[in-house]
């Protein structure tokens, strides 16, 4: 908040151009012709003038107390630099006047003398006061900016998004922000007073132990580290911490805890590995079924015919053309039942009617099928549905699929139906089924962990294309899932 | 049989094995001769146009353009040339997939030679019969959807209109039309020829999937036809 001398210089220059110079000026100039009028009257003609009768002690005198006053109000409008100017200026015309015109000299060099003093004393004065004054003006300012940082200061404490604690040495909370009261359940004066280690389960507490022995030691705790921590409701958060000793007077007086609750992110890392330990069991499973049939049936069939085949070269010659043509009719059934196991294994796979004709189709044969296999009825519904671009097509198939098949496997459900609709710009695909129900978890995310992999396989599947998945479900009143995927046409 | 008089066919299949396969079954009919082969769809739709086949016989897995596609294009262009589709599956949904493209009719993979020249001559004879499943869905499908019916009744006499019901709704043949209408067979058949003509199909199927698009029957055709 200080003035730069550069700064300073620079506000000197519209002193020189503000209207108070000038009328200081042209006061002076009056003034000082003025005081030397009998001078400058006397020189047309000097000697018909009578210095006495024009000289008049009272008018000098009046005049001196004219500068004084110019003096002191040059000091007020332009600092003290034009209160000094104007001091010089003034003596040297005040002093030349009293020494050799005044007819009264010692009366006038004192009444001189006397009013440059007074004059100097003034614009000190006034200098100082404005000092002063400006001293005061800046102390407030900084009063002020102090008061609005702390504001700031206390707002950013207690509305961080992270936890910030501090406790003193025996580990008695002293201060809490808001994000403490979210983080434990407490609110803050409940909070205030409490001994950190009821928040703390053994390895916690420990842990908490070593880190203020270490603090203690002088040493820096450099890196977060992870604590967990047990809520009101008993429920447990993982946080991550960063510890620092508060010193004062070289004395440890209390311990700053900055955490962020990490217990969300954690969820959704252990449900993803469970889903994907799942998955890829799932898959190596589906895999082995796939070659087991491929090896036990479909190969079987076809070395079976390599056999025939042999067999028929060798003896073909010595049958006749009914015994010959039976032969080859027993060989193309062989060929025609290998045939049906492959197209029944692609067919498992990747239904071809998806990519050859589309979501929709694709839908109903999927529902046909179920009906077929389970007896679950599976109605289709859906309004106009401009074509998707295929792996949204691709998706929402897939999860229909599972949906269908959790249908079978758990709800105990005889009806089902599909619901395709279109809106503004999304795709909206409903799976309602009259089953048993079943009671949701908190969180989407702890379906993994619930077992629910078919429910955590739509929800990463719908991910992937920036869609959403959406369930409801009760005991006892069936289960609704609704699946939204951005549209996007097929191009 | 002179070569004017026999039925043109396109074989448009990605497998040149599966392409000759196919030649070979129809190169021993008297009646039919194989003009061309396409390796992709774009080339089936290309020299559909050029060659414009009686019968195009088409597969479904195919690059560029698939067999499915390359049928809308080619019944956009030449709506007489009638479409057989090979297909491995034939599941309703499939099938009507197929129809909505414009399938004259379909063929297994599996069906052998002599099915495929049987099916290639359904077709052309105006013979070729849908499922009564098949039947039953796309009137399921006719009665959900709307329809634009004054155009089929400015189209059709009501001889016709008649004549396709019977097909349509209760899978009847030729000779079962000419039964119950105390007509002779070839009138009738001169009857669906007019009918493929007026709709721009190019076959019986087609002549169904299009009829009940266009409002073939209504509400009380079909109580009509329980009653029966």
């Amino acid at each position: 908040m200080g003035i730069s001398e550069s700064e300073r210089y620079h506000r000197q220059i519209p002193r020189l151009r503000s209207p108070h110079f000038w009328i200081i000026i042209i006061l002076f100039v009056v003034l000082t012709l003025s005081h030397y009028s009998e001078l400058l009257s006397g020189i047309p003609v000097l000697g018909n003038v009578s210095l006495p009768e024009v000289a008049s002690p009272a008018r000098d005198s009046l005049e001196r107390l004219s500068y004084l006053l110019l003096i002191i109000y040059s000091g007020w409008a332009l600092g003290i630099i034009g209160g000094a100017a104007l001091w010089f200026l003034s003596a040297a015309a005040m002093l030349p006047h009293s020494f050799f015109i005044s007819l009264y000299r010692r009366d006038t060099v004192l009444e001189s003398s006397v009013s440059l003093i007074i004059s100097v004393l003034a614009i000190i004065l006034i200098e100082a006061r404005r000092q002063n004054k400006q001293r005061l003006e800046r102390l407030e300012k900084t009063v002020k900016d102090l008061e609005l940082s702390q504001q700031n200061y206390e707002e950013l404490f207690t509305n961080a998004s992270d936890a910030i604690w501090i406790h003193d040495i025996e580990g008695k909370l002293t201060l809490a922000n808001k994000a403490c009261e979210k983080l434990t359940g407490y609110n803050v004066p409940e909070l205030i007073g409490k001994d950190v280690s009821e928040f703390l389960a053994s390895d916690g507490l420990t842990l908490a132990r070593q880190i203020k022995e270490r603090l203690l030691r002088g040493e820096a705790i450099e890196q977060r580290y992870e604590q967990r921590l047990t809520r009101k409701n008993g429920s447990e958060a993982i946080i991550l911490v960063a510890t620092r000793l508060i010193v004062s007077d070289g004395k440890p007086q209390a311990v700053q805890n900055l955490a962020r609750d990490i217990t969300e992110e954690r969820k959704l890392r252990d449900n993803l590995q469970f889903y994907l330990r799942g998955y890829l069991k799932a898959q190596e499973e589906e895999r082995k079924r796939l070659a087991s049939e491929l090896h036990d049936d479909t190969s079987q069939q076809i070395l079976l015919l390599a056999h025939n085949l042999d067999n028929l070269t060798s003896k073909a010659g010595s049958y006749s053309p009914q015994k010959l043509r039976d032969e080859l009719e027993k060989l193309h059934d062989l060929s025609q039942q290998a045939y049906q196991g492959i197209k029944r294994y692609a067919q498992a796979l990747r239904p071809r009617i998806l990519d050859d004709l589309g979501l929709l189709p694709a839908l109903e044969w999927l529902a046909h099928e179920i009906t077929d296999v389970t007896g679950i009825k599976v109605e289709v519904k859906t309004g106009a549905i401009p074509q998707l671009a295929p792996e949204t097509q691709l998706v929402l198939f897939r999860i229909a699929q599972e949906a269908l098949n959790n249908i079978h496997r758990h709800s105990k459900g005889s009806e089902a139906s599909i619901t395709l609709e279109c809106q503004e710009n999304e795709i909206r695909m409903t799976i309602d089924d009259n089953g048993k129900g079943f009671e949701l978890p908190q969180r989407l995310s702890d379906f993994a962990s619930q077992g629910k992999l078919g429910l955590t396989g739509m929800l990463e599947r719908i991910r992937l294309i920036g869609g959403e998945l959406e369930v409801t479900s009760e005991i006892g009143k069936g289960t609704k899932i609704i699946v939204k995927a951005p549209f996007r046409l097929y191009k | 049989m002179s070569t004017k008089d026999k039925l043109k066919i396109l074989i448009a299949d990605d497998h040149p094995l599966l392409r000759e396969a196919l030649q070979r079954a129809i190169a021993v009919e008297e009646d039919m001769e194989v003009i061309a082969q396409a390796g992709d769809g774009e080339e089936a739709v290309k020299l559909a146009s050029e060659l414009s086949p009686d019968v195009i016989v088409m597969d479904i897995v195919m690059p560029k353009l698939n067999g499915i596609e390359a049928s809308k294009k080619i019944k956009e262009i030449a709506p007489n040339i009638a479409i057989l589709i090979l297909t491995a599956y034939d599941d309703e949904e499939y099938i009507l997939g197929l129809l909505d493209a414009g399938a004259a009719g379909y063929l297994l993979k599996s069906a052998r030679g002599h099915d495929l020249v049987e099916a290639i001559r359904a077709i052309r004879s105006g013979e070729s019969v849908l499922h009564p499943n098949i039947i039953a869905k796309l009137l399921k499908r006719a009665m959900e959807a709307p329809t634009e019916e004054k155009k089929l009744q400015e189209l059709l006499s009501e001889r016709e209109s008649e004549i396709l019901k019977l097909v349509a709704l209760k899978g009847m043949s030729n000779k079962g039309i000419a039964e119950k209408l105390f007509i002779s067979e070839r009138t009738v058949k001169a009857h669906m020829t007019n009918i493929f003509n007026k709709l721009n199909v190019a076959s019986r199927s087609e002549a169904i999937v299009r009829g009940l698009k266009w409002g073939l029957v209504s509400l009380k055709d079909t109580t009509d036809k329980f009653q029966d």
